[in-house]
């Protein structure tokens, strides 16, 4: 019987034509930024006209800071933005042009003080809409709303999210080399709203942002007793973390902010800690005659990379968060420092030392796939932007005065390294998350 | 008398022979109807000559702008109304004093539909050629090492930890598929695949993007031009956003206007009517 039914279901598939496909394997393709338009954003209101274009100018230069985007010449627009308001694209128009992207904005005025903001993000080619969004802000606030749009276009095109609406911490130098001045400053990730948050009567080294709350913890010279504190960014109170007699250094927050892991160092050996913030309860997690030191969670919290030289040399490990089961990951020459874990979980970024330069590499977790992405005199404290996609870190090159040291960021990829704009000096940033989320 | 009746007597089988004769005649020079060939079918020999599969690519690049101006003009693409979609604001973001946050709201109304959709510009011609805004950033250099990679490395050897053979086993892969017994020559397929890797953005920073691997089901009209593109793996699609991007990233890449019409042999449609296309990055990283 089943015999028959098999015949019969030959018969009733051979009765269909087959559909002959042509099948090939794009292997090779181009990494260029996006052309992307992004005309003023349109108000009919003359009051609110110009924060439509400040407004537009913050989105064209986070985008194209990113790397990923090519802002497009206004001058070549076709359609004007009151068009674009009212009757929607033209995608002819914006494909003429070769913009792959398009982005359209309406702002306009509820009161003195509030206003709502449109925008939308469009597919020239597939000619529709990605996202829309609108918000209602004071109107003081535009600039957050800009970085916050900023983040929604990128999210929808790179799949992951943005980094926009985020602030770096990092250490203000001033003075000669014998006599510099180091202040904790903070800023918008494009440079705007800066501000000092120490006055520079202690040294200060390594902030790091809490990442949930309005923390940095820090290393503080405060009456030449190097500890860890913390700073609250809501208050500017600071508190020492912890009662060691020794020195303690190398902070960093746990994924769930609760706990900081740290360097402690006692006679001359020095071991990795965690502290809970709350009951400040310290617990040894390494106990070794080598130097353990810049320990950094996985975003999940299981584990912790960390450095030490008990193989001989400096080398990069990955240990189970309650300090068991510590792996050797790095076996390239040189020595290997500052782990830092990538808040998408997918990459560490280290600094490395070989043959007398210094070089920012990332490396999977499991030791494979190590690349060095820039290099210089001394290169030095990478950190995550809150996506995992940038890195932050500073650069000292020699100068007349000494040293000179600035900030940069740069792609994972290797690729778009930009010095950010700092008044003065600057070491040590520290990337926070999205602000959002804290 | 004897002679006489000898050939009377032959009389018979002569006609015969004769007749038999001529029957044979017949048939030599006219052939047996019912076994005969039929004329038509015999073919005329045609002189071959063998080129490279890069000289192919050559002719058929060369051959192409005659091609394009005996062919008729193609008929214009249908405009579809633009797809609307709205995505959910995000919730409200609870108010700091240190970074004031504003009210989201989610966007309730649809969109103005677009009243006026002019027909296509012709790409050839932009109206004004926008000004690079400075050197792209990202063009890669490739390495001496990797001369393939999209992504920077300093280091003299490359990854000396990744085992070897993950690459290459994905070259490997790329090959094959590129082989699929066709009637598209290799000289046509890499006229296509040279064509769309201008075309392609490549995803090269996202997370685990040698994993990002895009297959597309385009619909091709007559003209060369893409009716349809798909995503095959739709619920990747929705559920991963890097999936997604890379997704969209293949989908811009068929639809650029540089990279239409397709480099495709116009006289064998039916064989490239329906196209799969895998994108795969993970030999360039």
């Amino acid at each position: 019987m089943s015999k028959w039914i098999f015949t019969f279901l030959l018969f009733v598939l051979a009765a269909f034509p087959v559909r002959a496909e042509l099948h090939l394997t794009v292997t090779e393709g181009k990494v260029q930024p996006m052309p992307v338009a992004i005309p003023n954003f349109y108000s009919g209101d003359t009051a609110t006209q110009q924060l439509g274009r400040d407004m537009s100018e913050v989105i064209t230069a986070n985008l194209q800071s990113s790397g990923l985007f090519n802002p497009v010449d206004p001058n070549a627009f076709i359609q004007p933005s009151s068009s674009l308001a009212i009757d929607g694209p033209r995608f002819a128009e914006w494909r003429a042009i070769n913009s792959q992207a398009l982005i359209s904005g309406t702002v306009t005025p509820i009161n003195n003080n509030q206003t709502r903001v449109e925008f939308r993000l469009w597919d020239v080619f597939g000619e529709r809409q990605l996202v829309g969004m609108a918000y209602t802000t004071e109107n003081n606030n535009w600039r957050r709303i800009a970085h916050i749009i900023s983040d929604e276009i990128y999210k929808r095109i790179t799949g992951e999210s943005g980094y926009f609406d985020s602030r770096i911490v990092y250490v203000a130098e001033t003075g000669s080399t014998v006599a510099r001045t180091k202040r904790l400053a903070i800023m918008d990730q494009d440079g705007a709203n800066h501000k000092y948050l120490t006055d520079g009567s202690y040294l200060v080294l390594t902030p790091r942002f809490s990442p949930n709350q309005q923390l940095i913890t820090y290393l503080s010279y405060y009456r030449n007793n190097p500890r860890v504190y913390l700073y609250d960014l809501n208050s500017g109170r600071q508190e020492v973390l912890g009662n060691f007699p020794g020195m303690t250094f190398s902070p960093r927050f746990s994924p769930d902010g609760r706990k900081v892991v740290m360097s402690y160092a006692d006679n001359g050996n020095s071991d990795i800690y965690v502290m809970d913030i709350n009951s400040k309860q310290p617990r040894r997690l390494t106990n070794n005659p080598a130097i353990d030191t810049a320990p950094s969670y996985a975003p999940d919290g299981r584990q912790i990379a960390f450095e030490s030289d008990r193989s001989g040399t400096q080398q990069l490990y990955v240990m189970n968060a309650d300090g068991s089961g510590a792996q050797r990951i790095t076996f390239g020459d040189g020595r290997y420092g500052n782990p830092v874990w990538s808040p998408r979980g997918d990459m560490i970024a280290f600094t490395k030392m070989l043959k007398g330069k210094f070089y920012i590499g990332v490396i999977r977790p499991d030791g494979s796939r190590e690349r060095l992405i820039t290099q210089a005199y001394h290169v030095e404290g990478p950190s995550w932007s809150p996506n995992g996609r940038y890195l932050t870190y500073f650069k000292e090159t020699p100068s007349r005065s000494g040293r000179t040291s600035h900030v940069y960021t740069i792609d994972l990829t290797g690729f778009n390294e930009r010095r950010l704009p700092t008044p003065a000096g600057a070491s040590d940033p520290a990337w926070s998350p999205l602000n959002s989320q804290n | 008398m004897l002679h006489q009746r000898d050939f009377s007597a032959l009389k018979g089988p002569v006609t015969a022979s004769v007749i038999g004769h001529i029957i044979v005649l017949f048939l030599l020079i006219f052939g047996v109807p019912f076994i005969a060939h039929n004329p038509e079918v015999l073919m005329e020999p045609v002189p071959i000559e063998v080129i490279s599969s890069a000289e192919f690519s050559e002719i058929e690049n060369q051959s192409k702008p005659n091609e394009a101006q005996n062919e008729p003009e193609p008929p214009p693409m249908k405009k579809q109304a633009p797809r609307m979609v709205e995505e959910t604001p995000p919730a409200p973001s609870s108010q700091s004093a240190a970074v004031p946050s504003p009210q989201t709201e989610a966007e309730q109304e649809k969109p103005e539909p677009v009243k006026k959709m002019n027909a296509p510009v012709p790409m050839e011609k932009p109206r004004i050629q926008p000004k690079p805004q400075e050197k792209p950033v990202e063009e890669p250099k490739p390495s001496q090492d990797n001369f393939n990679s999209l992504l920077k490395n300093l280091a003299e050897n490359d990854d000396p930890v990744t085992p070897p053979s993950e690459q290459t086993e994905d070259v490997n892969n790329a090959n094959t598929s590129r082989i699929v017994e066709n009637r598209i020559s290799m000289g046509e397929q890499n006229a296509l695949l040279a064509q769309l890797a201008k075309c392609w953005n490549v995803p090269t920073g996202a997370r685990y993007a040698e994993d990002l691997i895009v297959d597309l089901r385009l619909v091709i009209n007559p003209d060369r031009t893409v009716q349809s593109a798909k995503v095959v793996d739709t619920g990747r699609y929705n559920r991963d956003s890097f999936f997604r991007a890379a997704a969209d990233s293949a989908l811009r890449a068929v639809r650029n206007p540089a990279c239409s019409p397709l480099e495709l042999p116009p006289e064998k449609y039916q064989e490239w009517r329906y196209l799969r296309l895998t994108f795969n990055p993970s030999s360039m990283l």
